[in-house]
């Protein structure tokens, strides 16, 4: 209930913002571009993309579509002052001979991801899932790859699917059916351990609450990761566990506690980056800071960060503007 | 981890112990009396002093090895019966398999000394393999043995030395005393002798050798010398690495096998998907021996360099059938932009990067108003033509149903709509289709 209202509030106060700009679509089909706009633009801009086109999203809020073809998604990222979201269930479903993969990036999802079907790696780079994520059926076969991305709530997986998480937050992961895991470099928190099987983990955190089932199962292995919570020994039942050790909130982290804020940065404690104990196997920090990808959300593409425009022309109809560039 | 192995003790050995252990009973009436198997003492190696105790049901007992390393042991056991007497000790060599391995072994190979001929088989691997080692005679010997994956592959060759003493000499013996060559001041000991037992080479050089050894019995006297002369070979280095052979993930139906380069080993992944990936690989020597797999975690991500904007792109409103471009000096951002066009109110800018390949940004959008005077633009729309002196004419027929930008209606500036501005608009939109 907490999380909703902190949801509609977040949705009122981004809502306020960008009330009196029009959100664009821009729509790029082998060198063409379509330009889609409003609420509706999102909704529309899939309607008319093919495989491998690339929708362009501006700051601001869009109405959730289902996505039908392997296309790439991208926003103005997490971490500006005025992100993009999605509002509502994003749903990705692609024909399977669609071997164009979708990748969704700098974009807040407001509400659950759903991804359905047979289909090429889909990618979720740098993006926040506010309300989860989740695939749809026992005959899902999805390789899904999570790269310094932020999921709340739950990432569900079943089917056949696997998943591949780097450097990235995932609260609540879970997985059904014959879905497994693969882990590098991750804060995993709250998690419903026991459903982690035949996963494979390596210089992770799991952040466990105060559940007193918060182990993982025999099956799963882990190497060079870090258990931290409430005294309970995440890695207590597996037989393949080389390097791994807990700690306490305190002695793990900076800012995090055990409870999840957005501002959290997720960084090591001065004492834990000069603990053997919170080195990964490749010599650097275990968690989202170390590893082949570290945490940041650049985004892959330019982006105008910031546009200052003058309020209004001179009386010869010149305007001035300030952009920056990243 | 298989905390237990299954050793299983065929139903006719377990036939031939009850057996034996009936020889020292004779009952008063001088009949032999009839007993059963109740339990089985057993130890391993040398280490007699821990003799475990495993009841016997059915034709197999659980016997527990977890203590014990991978490698070539012997274990030793005496079939308890039900009057509680021992019967003899009997031993059995067998192997202990790395858990690791046994995942994908379905059985051993081996052979003895340089008798590679006479290869004998064992399917039963269930984290230890019985040897057979009854028709060597005592003394020293090297066992070679295989994994044989489920795939009928066998793995590299591995060998150990070991001697088999005397059955009887064990009996009463206690220990062995051993050294190599010259080296009279580096005696081993093992502890408790049966069977076979094993020696510990590992320290010296491949090439000739001779052990000297020495059976102790109980009672600390050192029995005869005896010496043996016999050659250390080093299978792996009789073996060379040739090529590798390496799978991606459960995918092992798109097996690659490559001759192994110097150094740095390159290998094809250039079909995955992005992500995490699990790399199995195995070396083959050049006998066609295949090492047991190893497998490492690794990630594919194609780091992709955002590419640099050289050019923006922007329109107004909605108009995008009229977006202009212009360069953009990374050094200098901030930009003057030709709204002239527009009609006096508020307007959304639109801006998007662009790269020297076309790609574009996601679009930003600003507000403001354009305050333009545009003399003779009398409705407003950001042009002057024949419909601003339609609605100056209808204006000045009816000024209050008919709605005009007063300040770009008074073409001269004397604060009057009067028919000198009309005749300045009609003046205006004469020369500039002149122009045209």
């Amino acid at each position: 209930m907490k999380k909703l209202i902190i949801s509609v509030v977040t949705m009122m106060v981004a809502v306020t913002g960008f009330a009196q700009e029009t959100v664009v679509a821009s729509l790029s089909h082998e060198g063409e571009t379509t330009m889609f706009y409003g609420l509706t633009a999102l909704v529309n801009a899939a309607e008319k993309a093919q495989s491998g086109d690339i929708i362009n999203l501006s700051r601001g809020i869009f109405n959730a579509t289902t996505i039908k073809a392997g296309i790439t998604l991208r926003g103005a990222g997490i971490d500006s002052d005025d992100p993009t979201y999605i509002n509502g269930k994003l749903t990705i479903q692609i024909p399977t001979e669609d071997t164009n993969r979708f990748t969704i990036e700098g974009i807040i999802c407001n509400s659950e991801m759903r991804m359905s079907g047979i289909f090429s790696s889909p990618q979720i780079v740098k993006c926040k899932l506010s309300n989860g994520f989740t695939t749809n059926s026992k005959t899902d076969n999805i390789d899904i790859l999570v790269v310094n991305s932020k999921i709340l709530d739950h990432f569900n997986v079943g089917g056949v699917c696997r998943a591949s998480l780097i450097n990235s937050f995932v609260d609540g992961v879970g997985f059904y059916d014959d879905a497994h895991f693969m882990g590098l470099n991750c804060v995993l928190f709250k998690n419903a351990m026991g459903n982690l099987h035949n996963s494979v983990w390596k210089n992770c955190i799991f952040a466990t609450s105060n559940h007193s089932d918060a182990a993982l199962p025999t099956d799963c292995e882990c190497t060079n990761c870090v258990g931290v919570g409430y005294n309970n020994d995440p890695f207590r039942d597996l037989k393949i566990k080389p390097g791994c050790s807990n700690a306490t909130y305190a002695e793990a982290f900076k800012d995090f506690t055990g409870s999840y804020t957005d501002e959290l940065t997720f960084e090591l404690s001065d004492a834990a980056k000069a603990n053997e104990n919170f080195k990964g196997t490749d010599g650097t920090q275990v968690g989202l800071y170390g590893g082949p990808q570290p945490f940041n959300l650049i985004l892959s593409y330019p982006l105008i960060s910031k546009m200052e425009v003058g309020e209004k022309t001179d009386d010869k109809g010149q305007l001035e503007v300030t952009i920056g560039v990243k | 981890m298989r905390k237990y192995l299954l050793l299983t003790i065929l139903l006719s050995g377990l036939t031939l112990g009850a057996r034996g252990q009936s020889d020292p009973e004779i009952d008063l009436s001088g009949l032999p009396q009839k007993t059963t198997a109740k339990s089985l003492r057993y130890w391993f190696n040398a280490d007699a002093n821990s003799v475990k105790t495993a009841s016997i049901s059915g034709s197999a007992t659980t016997i527990d090895a977890s203590a014990l390393k991978e490698g070539i042991h012997t274990i030793h056991y005496q079939i308890v019966d039900s009057k509680n007497i021992a019967g003899i000790p009997a031993s059995k060599m067998f192997i202990k398999v790395d858990p690791k391995t046994t995942a994908t072994a379905k059985s051993l190979r081996y052979w003895f000394d340089t008798d590679a001929d006479n290869v004998q088989t064992s399917n039963t691997l269930n984290g230890a393999a019985t040897i057979n080692a009854s028709t060597l005679k005592e003394g020293i010997h090297t066992i070679h043995y295989q994994i044989v994956d489920n795939q009928g592959t066998a793995g590299i060759t591995e060998s150990k030395m070991f001697i088999k003493l005397n059955a009887m000499i064990t009996a009463k013996s206690a220990s062995l005393r051993y050294w190599f060559d010259t080296d009279a001041n580096t005696i081993k000991t093992t502890t408790t002798l049966s069977g076979t037992t094993s020696i510990d080479a590992s320290g010296l050089k491949e090439g000739i050798h001779t052990v000297h050894y020495q059976i102790m019995d109980n009672q600390g006297t050192a029995g005869i010398t005896d010496s043996k002369m016999f050659i250390k070979l080093d299978a792996r280095v009789e073996a060379k690495a040739s090529k590798l052979r390496y799978w991606f993930d459960t995918n092992k139906s798109s097996v690659v096998e490559t001759a192994l380069a110097e150094g740095a080993q390159m290998v094809d992944a250039s079909a995955l998907a992005e992500g995490i990936h699990i790399l199995h690989y195995q070396i083959i020597d050049d006998k066609g021996n295949v090492d047991i797999p190893a497998s490492a975690m690794f990630i594919k991500i194609a780091k992709k360099e955002a590419a640099k904007p050289t050019k923006i792109r922007y329109w107004f409103n909605e108009d995008d059938a009229n977006i202009k471009e212009t360069a953009l000096d990374l050094a200098n951002l901030t930009l003057t932009i030709d709204a002239s066009d527009l009609p006096k109110g508020t307007h959304e800018l639109h801006i998007q990067l662009v790269t020297a390949d076309g790609e574009l940004s996601p679009a930003i959008t600003g507000s403001f108003a354009s305050i333009i005077i545009k003399k003779g633009d009398v409705n407003n729309d950001g042009k002057v033509d024949a419909t601003d002196v339609v609605v100056i004419t209808d204006y000045m027929a009816d000024s209050e149903s008919v709605t005009i930008d007063k300040t770009n209606a008074d073409f001269n500036d004397d604060e009057k709509i009067n028919i000198a501005d009309v005749l300045g608009i009609v003046n205006i939109i004469v020369i500039t289709e002149g122009a045209e």
